[in-house]
């Protein structure tokens, strides 16, 4: 464990003269008394050590970002039929602290909550959400920003019992209305799979809980959206459906190919990742391979958790951040030609992250200064990490992979935050001071979340933009926008999805160093229309409402 | 003086596999085996030397794999050790194995200053070695990495930083990957006989399997400079390079890597990996088809190779390769899971029978005998392991080491209608009616009550 602190212990300088952005953890502060639950903490079964997922976004609609956890239960109480802890609704005051919010947003308990995914379903202007569970996925409604309202029954999603993970909204079929991808991992049954120290499963030669290889994974899902907020089923149909199932994690929507309709990206453990192609027509192809984001790059199938992405060399095209197991490292495919190359070590973002189980990941741009860090939370999975010899330990420190604006990334710890075990991270501008915070969720305990306290200079810049479709989903998940000041060029793409089990608000937040303003701001919303900005002021946020069709 | 020389063999030869993403395990030092490996298959001898030739380095840093070090020379049968002390070393209880793995390297005693200053192993012989020395050298003669561990760390409990342990102690936590310990005990080795650098490319390879790469780099660096014929040394050079983003650099020590030793499948696989990084495909596909054809079995080099072949826009022939890589893959997953099993617990027979097995699947006849050599030697008289024998080298196609093992069959098997009937097959199969005869009227008086 003194290792992993110590590899991460930096000066707070990032090595080319920047200093680092520092966070500090004011979960206490934010959240106080707010704690999850995942089994128990000897972690006896594979479904105990993923933790709970978490979504940032405006619920009730007042202008900052509300957070929303989800919680879990334990194994005893799901297989009594126990209900599992609700999930809950925090509304930010403003000032990134948090309240819960009252009886009208209260979620009813599930099963086993896992992750979440949120988006504006019915385009009503408010955000909805869907929960995965190690039991159905539920469809949680929002009342015009006053209330959620479960609506399971009718949405048409499955009835069947899975174990969701991370989901994704996108538009795969460009009709204009959200459709939704749900990540399963593996069938958990405890009548089938055997308990730690039962099940002659080792790590390391330490007895550890059984999983996920040896066990089987579950097909993931996906569903068109219709209207009144209801889905339907299409996995087969819409090709979704690769020659092996893989124990899906993590899910991130990317237009990887620039071809203006938006692909998906899934995390598996232990199995090749998929890279889902758009079909232009709602029909899909895995072409994880063939675009070399299935393996490392010596062919390896990695244990993905977590997902990013964004362009971080400045291509213009998306690059992808993989976190992993330990003993692996995670990986950065950096797009190349049609595709992706592994270039992970030769960024600085391989070796360092070695000794580290990562989760929840954010590339975006901490420290403003015009290019784009990585986030990652870390956290093994099982207790005996911290025995002797394993190279890793359990509790690990959450870190940030500054960029130096020359290609490579230098680790820095986020804080001085002890080693923990987390999970979920999702990040915004909680306190609307400019620059982006992160919230995480541990395995259980305590809710973290990490302000910037970034002293900002003259040469950090930034704009945070909201869109509103008019021709499609209302929040235009899935537009691109590339920002220009001078040579510079900065593009983005919104989403809701990325990381693990959690949910990001639908915006995109620029970091832009020295350029008090852009020359242009270049929106592709989801339909394929384009709209062009001039001279646009920063460090504000810019709500820019699409024209109305004529 | 010969046994001197021997010693100091182990010392210069560490016998560790880095980034072996690709089933480094499965790449033998030599391409196959030689008869006496084979004799070993299938007449219960244990086969010492492959013992230590190749962990299963499943950590996935230690992605491009690597070649097993020629341990087949390096690290010879300790002749004084006789066959009851191996027995007695498979005897030691788990606890005391578990025991032994629990111990923390950095916390072993420390010899005074100075102690070993005048170290050379050129005076040590086999006599003037600690028992226990010898007898964990036996131990990883048998893949037995517990008591490897155990019977060293007694040796350094006694003899506070004796040189030879501690550096062999390095080698035997880096084949159990732990390879923060394998760095303590290389750096520690270092510490205390300075002089001995030449012996230490495993530190090396324990900060790059670590993700410490510009440290791999500067102690290859050193190695080097002390033992510029070390090419297992400059090829962990090369990786450290390529990983530091150096790829020309890694080229240039790679294609003095392959002059060398021209049929090193896991440089050729790691050349065509740099090769593609530098966006030379036709190269890249040149170098990774030399690799497969070198190491049909490992999906690595398919897998490199059907990036090239994509990168070259030969789609049919890259899907084809890709096939291959996905149908490998599928059984290395396994293989390594079963691997890191064994390393842990040499004795789990049903691991090792199923490592065999898998073995035999991807055609990896190498790895395919060494596990059956294991199996033979842990259960010498167990008539079932010599018919699983016989059934793997009959699947391999591996007719010369089938006779040898179809004659061990049927010298334990005398009364065994099961071997007899095993036999028939083999030797009908073979066309060899005398044998088949003889082997059918065997069979049908062992069946008699």
């Amino acid at each position: 464990m003194i290792a992993l602190v110590l590899a991460c212990s930096g000066s707070g300088d990032s090595g080319s003269g920047v200093p680092a952005p520092r966070f500090t953890e004011v979960g206490a502060q934010a959240l106080p008394g707010v704690v999850t639950t995942c089994g128990s903490p000897a972690k006896d079964w594979i479904l105990e050590v993923n933790g709970g997922g978490l979504a940032l976004g405006d619920f009730d609609r007042d202008g900052d970002h509300d957070l929303v956890v989800v919680d879990g239960s334990t194994v005893e109480r799901a297989e009594k039929g126990e209900p599992g802890n609700p999930p809950r609704l925090f509304l930010n005051r403003g000032d990134g602290t948090f309240e819960p919010a009252g009886e009208p947003w209260r979620i009813p308990p599930g099963r086993f909550g896992m992750g979440i995914a949120a988006a504006d379903i019915e385009g009503d202007g408010d955000l909805d959400l869907v929960i995965t569970e190690w039991g159905r996925a539920r469809v949680i409604r929002n009342e015009e920003g006053r209330g959620f309202r479960e609506t399971t029954t009718e949405s048409g999603l499955a009835a069947a019992r899975e174990w969701g993970t991370s989901a994704a909204f996108f538009d795969a079929d460009r009709d204009g209305r959200l459709d939704l991808a749900v990540v399963n991992y593996l069938d958990f049954d405890t009548t089938k799979i055997a308990k730690r120290g039962v099940g002659n499963c080792r790590w390391k030669g330490f007895d550890v809980m059984c999983g996920p290889e040896g066990l089987s994974p579950e097909h993931d899902r996906l569903y068109r959206g219709l209207a009144g907020g209801r889905f339907e089923e299409i996995t087969a149909k819409a090709l979704f459906v690769p020659s092996s199932a893989g124990f899906g994690l993590g899910a991130i929507t990317l237009d990887y190919d620039l071809d203006g309709d938006t692909d998906l990206y899934v995390a598996n453990d232990s199995t090749p990742n998929f890279l889902w192609e758009n079909q232009g027509d709602g029909t899909f192809r895995e072409v994880g391979f063939q675009r070399g984001v299935s393996h490392d790059a010596n062919g390896k199938e990695q244990a993905s958790m977590g997902l990013a992405a964004a362009d971080a060399n400045g291509d213009g095209r998306p690059d992808l951040f993989v976190t992993n197991f330990s003993g692996e490292n995670n990986a950065f495919y950096a797009s190349k030609g049609a595709g992706f190359r592994e270039r992970s070590s030769q960024t600085g973002l391989g070796g360092q992250s070695i000794p580290f189980l990562g989760w929840g990941t954010q590339m975006a741009d901490f420290d403003l200064d015009g290019d784009l860090d990585i986030t990652v939370v870390n956290g093994h999975v099982y207790p005996e990490a911290d025995r002797v010899g394993t190279d890793t330990s359990y509790g690990q420190v959450a870190q940030i992979y500054v960029n130096d604006g020359a290609g490579r990334f230098h680790l820095e710890a986020m804080s001085n935050a002890p080693p923990m075990t987390l999970r979920a991270s999702s990040a915004a501008d909680l306190d609307g001071d400019g620059d982006l915070d992160v919230v995480a969720l541990g395995v259980e305990g305590a809710v973290r979340v990490f302000r910037n306290d970034l002293k900002r200079g003259e040469a950090a810049h930034w704009l945070r933009v909201r869109l509103v479709a008019r021709d499609a989903n209302r929040d235009a998940i899935g537009a691109t926008l590339v920002a220009k000041a001078g040579e510079k060029r900065w593009t983005a793409e919104i989403r809701t999805s990325g990381g693990f089990q959690a949910a990001c608000p639908a915006e995109a937040h620029f970091g832009l160093g020295k350029a008090a303003k852009l020359d242009e701001l270049e929106v592709r919303w989801p339909s394929g229309a384009k709209t062009t900005v001039k001279d646009v002021a920063v460090d504000r946020v810019l709500v820019l409402e699409q024209e109305a069709p004529k | 003086m010969r046994r001197a020389l021997v010693l100091i063999g182990l010392l210069a030869s560490t016998s560790v596999v880095i980034d072996a993403g690709a089933s480094a395990q499965q790449t033998p030092a030599k391409p196959i085996p030689t008869e006496p490996a084979v004799a070993a298959a299938t007449t219960a001898a244990p086969a010492a030397p492959a013992a230590t030739a190749a962990p299963a380095a499943t950590a996935a840093t230690a992605a491009p794999a690597a070649t097993a070090a020629p341990a087949a020379t390096a690290v010879p049968a300790v002749p004084d050790v006789h066959v009851a002390q191996v027995a007695q070393v498979a005897q030691d209880a788990q606890d005391v194995r578990r025991a032994a793995l629990a111990r923390d390297p950095a916390l072993l005693s420390r010899a005074a200053a100075e102690r070993w200053k005048d170290f050379d192993p050129e005076r040590l012989t086999p006599e003037s070695l600690p028992k226990d020395f010898l007898v964990a050298h036996a131990a990883l003669a048998q893949g037995d990495l517990p008591t490897t561990v155990a019977r060293l760390a007694a040796v350094l409990d006694t003899e506070p930083d004796f040189p030879p342990a501690l550096h062999q102690l390095g080698v035997v936590y880096f084949q159990l990957q732990r390879y923060g310990d394998a760095r303590t005990c290389f750096e520690r080795y270092l510490e205390v006989v300075p002089k001995r650098i030449a012996d230490t490319r495993g530190l090396g390879h324990a900060y790059y399997s670590l993700g410490e790469y510009a440290k791999a780099r500067a102690h290859y660096e050193r190695v080097l400079a002390a033992a510029p014929k070390d090419f297992e040394n400059l090829r962990g050079l090369a990786l450290a390079k390529y990983r530091l983003g150096d790829a020309k650099g890694a080229l240039a020590d790679l294609t003095q890597v392959l002059e060398r030793d021209p049929v090193h499948a896991d440089a050729w696989t790691w050349k065509a990996q740099v090769l593609l990084e530098l966006d030379q495909s036709e190269e890249a596909r040149v170098a990774a088809e030399r690799a497969r054809d070198l190491a049909p079995w490992s999906p690595r080099p398919w897998f490199v190779l059907a990036t090239a072949l994509s990168d070259l826009g030969r789609e049919p022939d890259s899907r084809a390769a890709r096939e291959r890589f996905q149908a490998l893959s599928r059984h290395d997953q396994e293989i390594r899971r079963l691997e890191s099993r064994l390393e842990h617990e040499p004795g789990d027979f049903d691991s090792r029978r199923l490592l065999a097995l898998a073995q035999a699947e991807v055609g990896n006849r190498g790895g395919a005998r060494r596990e059956l050599a294991r199996l033979a030697a842990d259960r010498p008289d167990d008539v079932t392991v010599r018919i699983l024998v016989l059934d793997v080298l009959d699947r391999l196609g591996d007719v010369e080491a089938g006779q040898l093992a179809a004659r061990e069959l049927a010298r334990v098997g005398t009364d065994s209608a099961a071997a007899w009937k095993r036999l028939e097959a083999w030797y009908a199969a073979r066309q060899d009616r005398m044998r088949q005869i003889e082997a059918g009227e065997r069979w049908r008086r062992a069946s008699q009550p």
